[in-house]
């Protein structure tokens, strides 16, 4: 799995490339947990390189979200492969979650 | 097809894996399974399904049965039986049998526990079974209408 992440106005763009899974998942939550300390609590997740996602990266995600919110954050994922957003569907994650069919819109939106 | 002939073609359709019962094995079997799944006629939805399927079954299994401790292996076997695939993971984990799979409340967003809930909603069946001096024995079917 690797990272990059960006400055986007007030957002942090965060692309995300290979499965996110229980393999995976430890070294992501650690990434993710650096941008949270250094106070970035906006953030945008390209998901569009994520062809595969288990229970443990739903699980990270789940953990992200829950921090961003204490911090008075937010988080949107965008461009969910089928795969990925079936998974938010069987566990009725995806109503937890803001979803974006793309970044663009992710970053443009005014949100909920 | 004589029978003879009908049960070399099965035995020459099914294939197995045995690895580590390690978490960094996980991604490995779920690669080996998807080529394993090659030809089969299964639809890619239905590849990733038992992708997903089998990564929960494993990862349980390093987890909870094997407790992270070296030692014990994983073996996959993917066969194809009248019409639907069938994965059968096998381990030498404490005996499991899950009294009941169910998914937490999304709105409690739970940290965990979505996994064997997972499993069983993208296959038609799982059962878990204890195999005779083998441990535990975890059968996925896998059937669609796209079977002959």
């Amino acid at each position: 799995m690797e990272i990059a992440s960006r400055n986007e106005g007030r957002f942090t763009l965060v692309r995300m490339s290979g499965d996110l899974d229980v393999s995976s998942s430890p070294g992501v939550i650690g990434e993710l947990d650096r941008l949270l300390e250094d106070g970035r609590h906006h953030l945008v997740l390209d998901l569009e390189s994520v062809p595969f996602i288990d229970s443990s990266g739903l699980s990270a995600l789940v953990r992200l979200l829950k921090q961003v919110r204490a911090r008075a954050g937010s988080l949107r994922l965008a461009t969910l492969q089928p795969p990925v957003r079936q998974v938010f569907e069987l566990t009725r994650l995806a109503r937890s979650f803001d979803l974006y069919p793309d970044v663009a819109e992710a970053l443009r939106s005014p949100g909920r | 097809m004589v029978l003879a002939d009908r049960v070399t073609a099965l035995a020459a359709s099914a294939v197995s894996l045995t690895v580590p019962g390690e978490l960094v094995q996980v991604p490995q079997i779920r690669h080996w399974l998807k080529d394993a799944l090659a030809d089969r006629r299964l639809s890619a939805r239905d590849v990733s399904d038992l992708a997903l399927a089998v990564t929960e079954i494993c990862a349980n299994i390093v987890r909870h049965g094997y407790r992270g401790t070296a030692g014990g292996d994983i073996e996959i076997q993917v066969s194809s039986e009248e019409g639907a695939v069938h994965v059968t993971i096998l381990d030498r984990a404490p005996p499991f049998v899950p009294d009941r799979i169910e998914a937490p409340p999304p709105e409690a967003l739970a940290e965990g526990g979505y996994g064997l809930a997972l499993a069983q909603s993208v296959v038609d069946e799982i059962r878990f079974q204890q195999a005779p001096g083998r441990g535990n024995r975890t059968v996925l079917v896998k059937r669609g209408r796209r079977y002959p």
